[in-house]
């Protein structure tokens, strides 16, 4: 349990104050109640999981795991460099498929042999050296308008200084020649005839219904088309690919993929996890997510909080990881939830974690006087202030602070959240507004059918949306932090009747609980004072009296029992508020009905032998068995407080 | 298993007992060595020249036992720096331990062997270092989430440099990149998929192929409300809106003229929207959707409504982004002659664009499809009329036209409940 007190610290008010604000020990029972809230949501989240289990985690899901292999191990992710020096261009295809495809027959047509390749990307090699990119533009619309076999023919022959017996082709081909090509002498002319040729074997070519075969246009254009540094990166990238096959396609694989060189990436790969990445059978899927429920609930209800609180936030984040498609800001907001919780022991208080602490420190304090001492007394009337639960609900704070700030300021940018437009197009759209409803339909053409009540309407919601999220982050510190809260709690009150995101509205709220001031929740769940009274009477020296004794006092967490140590009692008994002595399963029953947590959760009786266990706890056989024949239980006569 | 329990405690926080060192000791060594076993026989594995699959749930039984044991011991007893050495042992035979497959695993567990270590070193250091430390973890922290809000285009230089180069593998490991802007900087229109799913099942007499087909809407209301706060629902429109991304235009690309007198080659058959202008009526969607999550959602859809390999063989998908376009205020409160009013779920109100056909494995059939990433009109019928009239009767469906290779005449002939044309009565009836 982290509930030491605050520690000595250093003096400085610098110091102290820092200090004070992020490990000021406070009363768990807040992030407690902030645990319950979250699980309990995050229990309803995973179970609608269960029918969707298949199609949104599994191997055919809507993200396959074909797919999300794929970009958990390879997904590019680049930085631009930090000298002005540096490129920053990487190689890129077009997004346009069928101009991609075309590249991508392209590259792989392109020779495995790395001297076979010079040549036969020579020409565009020599294109891509020319200084000026219109230069470059012309030497490859000058190969892109020769079309076909015959047209490379008479094209390369006009290049090397032949003749054509069609005049006015010549002609037309010699303008086609950009001026570059032309001054150069008649061997280079020679040579780039010879290099149009071998860059022409490697371009798609598509048949036509005559037999011949035309190059499409794609590849050209698409190198026209980048941006000088880009396309100086494509080009390295097809000189430096490997000679061998297999690597070679996986290069090219990757870059058709994910549009990139893997080699310029800054890294590949995310750091997600996720169960649902290597178990996809449905049966196997079936149990763990089962598994995985029921370590939500005992989060929920408490149960080794340390060690749950840490294994739901792995579980549920590997749900997150898994299929992001079909996420939205609930999930956020549930994990932002899960993360702080994992960091303050959010099981200290309101908790069957406290039950036992409650149970340990009492049956310490039984074995050490055979009463309850002082110090063990103050901790069963409150869970002790804890810096860990104050560190976790500070960290809370400080992120509702920064979503607000963004969500805010973020809305400046948008003409909407100014003219006010933006609030009607959140409260008509069909999908995601109740507008299937008759009542939420005639309330909108109502508002439309007054302009200024239309107006006024749009400008007051969008003013004020602005308003209390900008402010949040400001106010929330200031004597003004109940009333931004109230705003904010109305604001999501009505987003998530509006906008039908119930579950992220009611995260968000959650959230807000972490501003309500120490003692606030634990007083709400504080019993009043006519709760009904017992006396409890058990014998010290037998250790398992003494054990039911601690028992009831763990069960009772409004002071209702009194322990009344009797040295000669042959077992343990309870003296009702009406004066009746009770014990067995009477007893138990009087007690599960009479103080007030196990009253509310006594429909968990009903779980089989939970009822026997209680009682044999409470009231141990072995005692009563072994006493005298005749002996009943004592009479409480001094209360141990 | 509690301490020696004779001592009354000092303050209200001693009241409970500790929990004895040899006991979390024991606990803490079982889980280690829980891992450390797993790790032997992963290099067992890791060694044996045959496939040792079958120790793969012993591999796990152990490592998954042994962190939660070894995190057991280490919450009984966190004021214990060998606790936290302990735990972090196990993390890190755990991390060698696990199946190779299980590869996203081994960071989870180096990450844990990290926490077991800094927390052993807090045992050990004063509380001021303490202090130190976990102010600059928490500095660290929200560093990052400052650093996720700034982070959208345009992003300042050094927001950059710091996220990719510092934050992105702590972020994405607790997944909390989000940059909080919600419906920032307008809202925008919602989407829905509709996949028309085309099976074929043999010849006729003709020789003609013959074919099954279905229309699959996602999301549709009641449908997928299948939970009382409708979260189900809420997940499909979020696979819709990843469709959505992108919305480029045709830039001045060669291939733009081409493409334009592709769409115009059919425009007999299926013309443009007479509103809008008719370049704005491509979009090209962003790189990711083209290349991954389309083919995904296809493929997963023909094997989710075939009923196995063969068929998923014979059946292809076309797919449509379905943008349902908010009503404008002066449009929503226009009075129809018949006294009543638009409605908002009236098909001239969703805006189809196709996004192609794909075969099981999610191959794009026809990367030149002519209407490739194009609007599909839906219009009141005779184009003459005002094409804001919304009336719930008499409207051309071109997206039937296009999913069924049909005709305007055949489409409006079509009985919706036989299943050929879209279901848009199922859309419209939602009220």
């Amino acid at each position: 349990m982290n509930t030491t007190p605050a520690p000595a610290l250093p003096t400085q008010p610098w110091w102290r104050g820092w200090s004070d604000f992020w490990f000021r020990p406070t009363d768990p029972t807040t992030l407690a109640f902030i645990r319950i809230s979250t699980g309990l949501l995050v229990l309803y989240i995973h179970l609608t999981y269960s029918r969707d289990l298949q199609s949104f985690f599994g191997k055919h899901g809507w993200y396959a795991s074909a797919f999300v292999d794929r970009d958990r191990r390879e997904r590019p992710d680049f930085v631009s460099p930090t000298s002005w020096d540096e490129q920053i261009s990487w190689p890129r295809l077009s997004d346009f498929p069928h101009r991609r495809e075309a590249m991508m027959e392209f590259l792989r047509a392109v020779p495995g042999n790395k001297t076979a390749r010079q040549n036969a990307i020579a020409y565009l090699d020599r294109a891509n050296q020319l200084k000026n990119p219109d230069d470059f533009r012309a030497a490859m619309e000058f190969i892109r308008n020769m079309h076909t076999v015959d047209g490379v023919k008479k094209s390369v022959t006009v290049i090397e200084g032949g003749k054509l017996t069609d005049k006015a082709e010549q002609e037309l081909i010699d303008q086609q020649i950009p001026a570059f090509f032309k001054a150069q002498n008649p061997n280079d002319r020679k040579q780039i005839g010879s290099e149009i040729v071998a860059f022409w074997t490697i371009i798609p070519k598509t048949p036509t219904p005559d037999g011949t075969q035309i190059t499409g246009a794609y590849v050209f254009n698409h190198f026209i088309e980048l941006p000088p540094d880009t396309r100086k990166s494509l080009i390295q990238f097809i000189k430096e690919l490997p000679e061998d096959d297999v690597e070679r396609a996986q290069w090219l694989d990757y870059m058709n993929y994910w549009n990139t060189d893997r080699r310029v990436t800054y890294r590949t790969g995310h750091a997600g996890f996720s169960v649902w990445f290597h178990v996809t059978d449905p049966t196997q899927m079936a149990l763990i997510h089962a598994g995985i429920i029921v370590l939500i609930v005992l989060f929920t209800v408490g149960l080794f909080t340390r060690v749950t609180s840490v294994l739901v936030w792995v579980a549920c984040v590997g749900y997150i990881h898994r299929t992001q498609q079909v996420l939205f800001g609930m999930d956020t907001m549930m994990n932002i939830l899960l993360f702080y919780l994992m960091i303050g022991n959010s099981g200290a208080a309101l908790s069957i974690d406290r039950v036992i602490a409650r149970y340990r420190a009492t049956r310490a304090s039984l074995r050490r006087s055979g009463t309850i001492d002082p110090n063990t007394r103050a901790f069963l009337a409150c869970p002790q202030p804890s810096v860990g639960a104050g560190f976790a609900i500070r960290l809370l704070q400080i992120h509702v602070c920064f979503i607000y700030a963004a969500a805010g300021f973020s809305k400046l940018k948008g003409e909407g959240w100014w003219s006010g437009q933006a609030f009607w197009d959140v409260i008509v759209n069909p999908e995601f507004t109740p507008m299937n409803t008759a009542w939420y339909e005639g309330l909108l053409r109502w508002i439309a059918g007054s302009k200024p009540l239309y107006h006024t309407l749009c400008t007051f919601a969008v003013w004020s949306t602005l308003a209390i999220e900008i402010c949040i982050p400001f106010l929330v510190w200031t004597k003004a932090r109940w009333l931004v809260l109230f705003l904010a709690t109305a604001m999501h009150a009505v987003i998530g009747v509006i906008m039908g995101l119930n579950l992220f509205e009611l995260l968000m709220i959650v959230m807000y609980l972490a501003f309500l001031p120490d003692r606030v929740i634990r007083d709400r769940f504080r019993g009043g004072p006519d709760l009904p009274k017992f006396a409890f009477a058990f014998n010290p020296g037998a250790d398992a009296q003494a054990r039911g004794a601690a028992l009831a006092v763990a069960l009772d967490v409004d002071n209702q029992v009194s322990l009344m140590p009797d040295k000669t009692a042959a077992g343990t008994a309870v003296t009702t508020a009406a004066g009746a002595v009770v014990s067995g399963p009477e007893g138990t029953r009087a007690l599960t009905t009479g103080l007030r947590i196990p009253s509310v959760m006594s429909w968990a009786l009903w779980i089989p032998g939970l009822f026997g266990l209680l009682t044999r706890r409470l009231f141990p056989q072995v005692d009563v068995t072994a006493a005298p024949s005749g002996t009943k239980p004592p009479a409480p006569t001094v209360a141990a407080k | 298993m509690d301490r020696d329990a004779s001592a009354p405690p000092h303050t209200p926080a001693e009241a409970v007992p500790p929990y004895s060192p040899d006991f979390v000791r024991r606990t803490g060594l079982i889980g280690a060595g829980m891992n450390a076993a797993a790790a032997v026989l992963a290099v067992v594995v890791a060694l044996s020249s045959s496939s040792q699959d079958f120790l793969t749930p012993l591999q796990l039984l152990l490592v998954f036992g042994g962190i939660v044991t070894a995190g057991s011991a280490l919450s009984m007893r966190p004021d214990l720096w060998w606790a936290w050495g302990l735990f972090g042992v196990a993390a890190l035979a755990g991390s060698v331990g696990l199946p190779e497959s299980w590869d996203s695993f081994p960071r989870v567990f180096r990450v844990m062997f990290v926490v077991g270590t800094v927390g052993a070193a807090a045992c050990c250091v004063s509380l001021g270092w303490r202090i130190v430390g976990v102010t600059a973890m928490v500095a660290f922290h929200f560093g990052g989430i400052f650093i996720s809000t700034t982070s959208p285009p345009p992003q300042p230089w050094i927001v950059e440099q710091l996220r990719t180069r510092v934050y992105v593998p702590y972020l994405s490991f607790i997944y909390m990149g989000n940059a909080y802007h919600f419906y920032s900087p307008n809202p925008g229109p919602a989407s829905l998929l509709a996949f028309f799913i085309k099976t074929e099942t043999g010849t006729d007499a003709n020789g003609q192929k013959q074919y099954k087909t279905e229309w699959v809407v996602v999301p549709t209301r009641p449908a997928d409300l299948r939970d009382p706060l409708g979260l189900g629902y809420f997940r499909r429109l979020s696979l819709t809106e990843q469709v959505a991304r992108g919305g480029g235009g045709l830039s001045d690309q060669a291939e733009k003229k081409e493409v334009i007198q592709r769409r115009i080659s059919v425009g007999n058959r299926i013309p443009f929207h007479p509103i809008y202008p008719q370049e704005s009526q491509y979009r090209l969607p962003d790189s990711s959707v083209i290349r991954y999550v389309l083919p995904s959602y296809a493929s997963h859809v023909i094997l989710e409504y075939t009923s196995g390999k063969d068929e998923a063989a014979k059946t292809t998908v076309k797919v449509y982004r379905l943008e349902h376009a908010t009503t404008p205020v002066e449009q929503f409160r226009h009075q129809l002659d018949d006294g009543t009013y638009p409605n908002p779920y009236h098909p001239g109100t969703y805006r189809p664009y196709f996004v192609g056909e794909f075969n099981a494995r999610g191959d794009l059939i026809n990367p030149q499809d002519p209407l490739l990433y194009w609007m599909l009109p839906i219009v009141p019928e005779k184009s003459q009329m005002n094409v804001m009239d919304l009336k719930s009767k008499g409207y051309e469906d071109y997206l039937s036209v296009h999913a069924l290779d049909s005709t305007l005449q055949e489409v409006m002939q079509a009985d919706e409940s036989a299943g050929q044309v879209f279901p848009w009565k199922k859309l419209s009836n939602q009220k």
